[in-house]
């Protein structure tokens, strides 16, 4: 039996006293920790077989390492889960050639040779292209990425240019910003030129500035929107804006107008009320002329038989020997000048009053060069209202038309019905704001630069070159089918 | 104790740590990171570069705790910050990694220093709470001064039962008596005492929780005794017994509360140096894969 006179230091009354230790478990924990995520990682760095035999392994390997996910498109076996493949030297950050290694072939984001931009020199491509963070985005979203040159392009280093800078779009949180999103310009074409020989030229302008369009085209949207309808042939037609306007294939800009699918049916070419199923031809002034001559001349011999001739008197005159009947001709040019006389006096009716007058504007050329004296003036109507934004119809489609676009009100071809800024701002907003509108990124309505230099895209070439180029490339497209004349209104 | 740590000068590490977050909040607020906020742009380096320096300083409490010739500020002083700047670092580190996770060693590192401080907030909630029920508990005594009274007690029993004839009884029931014992047992203030009745099995010993079974036994053997010398013996033992009881369970619970003010240490630290591996880790790795 053990002494009854226990001295109470016996008891054990501390955790000092117990099994509890904070040594032994602070080593194991600081040793353990270390030797699992270091050593044995860096393990992995001494040999490509040992690296997969690790990383294939339930032990840690430098996988352990990563920080966070690559983005989608870099995840290939490749590179996914394989450090070294653009992390080559350790202590140094991921090089550009790295990059360039698999991206040999990616344009340069900017001409680099017109803008020395002094605050990109040391980036590299991993200065926007982070990985391993969220959200897994390859492609810089952020406006920071605008807004960091182009906020002040002085400072930037891009001289004499005519961009403005633009710090802020909506209410942003910060009120401090100098410069918030300007106005709205358009992309206008101008014709330059003579009638024969019309260049079209984009002219930028304020929408503000109350810009005229000078398509040449005379049409009126105020009266073809009529709740009532419009006459046409076969009576009231009420028409809405998607009669005439219907998207493209890729849902953004609309499709080019088209004088046989657009105004045919009820802008008929009928010259002459006793023969409705004759139209003179939609183009090219001299044929019409010609079309008129001819349609009259039979009009005429036709009155002079007073009848058809028969098959008979046809045959007979095929088979006459020719040279006969001159002399008889002779006397009656006077008379037989009247059906050139008829087309003519309609030529003047439908190319100055009705028919053509209508929808064109004409000139008057007597210099002779033609047959026909009366000129349509050449008609182009704006395809790209605002290259410089990607605008998408598609995504704006359950909003009416009406909403931005007040078509109902303008009586005159001339008007320019784009929406300006505060239209947008009625509904979006910047992305840092607290507004109850719809946050939206630089990259939410522009591309990154201009579209040739996206990183996939052609050499680069000066955008506005391109876009001309591209313009006047639709544009002889139209004019050699002359019946289109192209698409109205788009961003 | 506890008012000198959370009010220590005014609560001036109080302020210092509540600066310190509000001027982490609002950088982070302002801040316009590609994409979101994470450790890799300036704030995030800059914060983590806070972070890591206040790590190893809230470490070198252990140090400063030891060494008492030291005067770079007192103790005190050193605990009411460390507590302030531990919960700071809370929100540092978070707004540091932008709330970015993962199954990595960087995380790791993020959930250990999460459990070491919600580990420290369950030390200052002892800290607050228990001090004054020790106090009140103990009434005015020390530990050792219970224990001696026991000790006090227990001689007087172990003297009362030999003229009662009851020596092996007591003895069983003294030696058997438990005080503390294990972690656990100290944690839940359990009481595994036990005894050995008279004329039981030889080494075969029965429970004797809160002292209950030998009073119960004294109680009997008090109403069966004739002779007044030993009925006068039985009685002594009996209040010897039951003030015995009482200052038992003041004892067991004095070494439950001493415990519970410990034992999240026993966490705390060993987590922290575990945290320190992990922390060490997430910057070699950081600047390798730079």
């Amino acid at each position: 039996m053990a002494d009854p006179n226990k001295p109470s230091s016996e008891y054990k009354v501390s955790l000092e006293q117990t099994s509890l230790s904070k040594r032994w478990p602070s080593w194991l924990l600081f040793v353990g920790i270390l030797a699992l995520f270091l050593i044995i990682p860096l393990m992995s760095l001494t040999s490509k077989d040992l690296a997969t035999t690790l990383r294939n392994s339930p032990l840690p390997s430098d996988n352990s390492w990563i920080s966070g996910d690559l983005s989608p498109p870099h995840q290939i076996p490749d590179l996914n889960k394989n450090c070294d493949a653009c992390h080559v030297n350790g202590f140094e950050v991921v090089q550009d050639n790295t990059c360039l290694s698999c991206h040999a072939a990616t344009n340069h984001h900017f001409d680099i040779n017109k803008h020395d931009v002094e605050k990109l020199e040391g980036s590299r491509c991993a200065s926007c292209h982070l990985e391993h963070e969220k959200p897994l985005q390859i492609v810089r979203q952020d406006d920071q990425l605008c807004i960091n040159c182009h906020s002040d392009m002085a400072e930037t280093g891009v001289a004499n240019t005519d961009l403005i800078d633009v710090d802020s779009f909506g209410k942003e949180q910060r009120s401090n910003r100098k410069s918030p999103h300007p106005s709205f310009k358009v992309s206008m074409l101008e014709p330059e030129g003579t009638l024969d020989q019309t260049a079209w030229k984009i002219k930028r302008v304020e929408l503000a500035s109350n810009p005229v369009e000078k398509s040449n085209l005379v049409f009126p949207h105020d009266k073809h929107l009529v709740p009532e309808g419009i006459d046409a042939p076969e009576g009231q037609r009420v028409l809405q804006c998607n009669s005439c306007h219907l998207n493209d294939d890729a849902g953004k800009l609309m499709q080019p107008i088209n004088m046989v699918n657009h105004c045919s049916d009820c802008h008929t070419m009928v010259f002459d009320e006793q023969a409705p199923d004759r139209v003179v031809p939609h183009g090219d002034p001299d044929t019409v002329i010609l079309t008129l001559e001819e349609y009259y001349s039979r009009q005429y011999l036709l009155a002079e038989l007073g009848r058809e001739p028969t098959p008979q008197e046809v045959k007979e005159f095929m088979l006459r020997r020719p040279g006969k009947t001159v002399d008889r001709r002779v006397e009656q040019t006077q008379n037989l000048a009247s059906p050139w006389g008829k087309a003519m006096s309609i030529a003047e009716e439908i190319f100055e009053r009705t028919t053509c007058k209508t929808c064109h504007e004409i000139s008057i050329d007597d210099s002779g060069k033609h047959l026909s004296k009366w000129r349509v003036n050449p008609i182009r109507l704006t395809t790209n209202w605002m290259p410089k934004s990607d605008f998408d119809h598609f995504s704006h489609k359950t909003f009416n038309c009406a909403s931005c676009h007040s078509a109902t009100s303008s009586d005159s071809a001339s008007d320019v019905l784009m929406p300006d800024l505060p239209n947008c701002e009625s509904c979006h907003t910047g992305s840092r704001t607290h507004e109850s509108k719809l946050p939206t990124t630089c990259i939410g309505c522009h591309d990154f630069h201009l579209p040739e230099q996206k990183p996939w895209g052609g050499p680069t070439e000066s955008a506005m070159n391109k876009i001309n180029r591209a313009h006047d490339a639709h544009q002889s497209t139209t004019l050699a089918n002359s019946q289109t004349i192209s698409a109205p209104s788009s961003p | 104790m506890y008012q000198s740590i959370t009010n220590y000068k005014g609560g001036r590490y109080f302020w210092v740590a509540t600066i310190l977050s509000l001027a982490s909040a609002l950088a982070y607020y302002m801040h316009q990171p590609i994409n979101s906020a994470n450790g890799g742009t300036w704030l995030g380096y800059t914060l983590g570069t806070i972070g890591a320096l206040l790590i190893v300083w809230l470490m070198l409490l252990g140090v400063r705790k030891r060494s008492y010739s030291s005067n770079m500020g007192t103790v005190q002083g050193w605990t009411s910050a460390h507590v302030y700047l531990g919960t700071a670092l809370l929100l540092i580190a978070t707004l540091h990694c932008g709330l970015q996770f993962g199954s990595n060693i960087h995380t790791l590192a993020y959930v250990l220093m999460v459990i070491v401080i919600l580990s420290g907030f369950f030390g200052i909630y002892t800290y607050i709470r228990y001090p004054n029920l020790m106090t009140s508990n103990r009434s005015g005594e020390t530990l050792d001064g219970l224990l001696e009274q026991i000790q006090k007690i227990d001689d007087r029993c172990i003297k009362d039962a030999k003229g009662a004839n009851l020596s092996e009884l007591i003895e069983s029931a003294v030696l058997g008596c438990s005080i503390g014992g294990s972690w656990w047992q100290q944690l839940r203030s359990s009481d595994t005492s036990t005894m050995q009745l008279p004329g039981g099995p030889k080494g075969k010993s029965v429970e004797n929780k809160n002292q209950e079974r030998i009073i119960t036994v004294l109680a009997e053997r008090l109403s069966q005794t004739q002779n007044s010398t030993e009925s006068g013996l039985i009685q002594s033992l009996l209040a010897n017994f039951a003030a015995k009881q009482t200052l038992l369970s003041r004892i067991r619970r004095d070494v439950q509360i001493r415990g519970l003010l410990k034992v999240w240490l026993y966490f705390h630290v060993p987590l922290s140096f575990g945290l320190l591996a992990a922390l060490s880790v997430h910057i070699i790795v950081v600047f390798y894969y730079w």
